[in-house]
């Protein structure tokens, strides 16, 4: 059964042809701040391109992999299934993550995201997305943890 | 490095940082057309 939504804010039909070309029915007034670093963005993968972006995330990854499985990290993900920006790491024996998570961020301005759920307390998520998909970014982390650990 | 959000571009902070114009000026409405054929290419 088809019926008009209650909430303008939700109407996607409506956003959909506020979007749709030279001829707009108002919907809302669009957030011209958002719309010009998304343009930008956009450029930004495609000047570099989607390839060499995705090789350069899945190097980044191998190089974090390689540092942090050197410092006794091991990962929670199989091989084949990892996402290469963003990695699932439990912390070496020990090592009490939640003390260790808040000097990274303290004493070397790095945050490294905590378990959720089941996994809260007991392993980090760390991301190597976009422009922090470096090597510059993991040696930065590995070396605040060698100064930490 | 957590799960989210990333480092941004410089340009992109450039951009976020642009004076505004009106959201019915020609050239954001240009624009708006630009970003929905960018934003069919990677995706």
């Amino acid at each position: 059964m088809e019926t008009c939504l209650a909430n303008l804010f939700l109407d996607l039909t409506m956003v959909k042809n506020y979007w749709a070309g030279a001829k707009r029915a108002y919907h809302h007034t669009a957030p011209v701040s958002s719309v010009f670093p998304r343009h930008e963005a956009l450029n930004i993968v495609l000047e570099e391109g989607l390839e060499t972006r995705w090789a350069r995330h899945q190097a980044v990854h191998q190089h974090l992999r390689t540092q942090l499985e050197k410092r006794g990290f091991r990962f929670l993900v199989d091989k084949p299934y990892r996402l290469p920006n963003l990695n699932a790491v439990f912390l070496p024996e020990g090592i009490d993550e939640a003390p260790l998570r808040s000097k990274l961020l303290d004493q070397f301005n790095i945050e490294v995201g905590g378990g959720l759920g089941a996994f809260a307390g007991k392993l980090w998520r760390v991301g190597i997305m976009g422009e922090s998909a470096t090597k510059n970014h993991v040696n930065m982390l590995t070396s605040a943890l060698d100064e930490l650990m | 490095m957590g799960p989210e959000p990333s480092d941004a571009h410089p340009r992109v902070l450039k951009a976020m940082a642009s004076p505004l114009i009106g959201h019915l000026d020609p050239m954001f409405v240009s624009m708006m057309d630009e970003v929905k054929a960018l934003f069919s290419k990677p995706f």
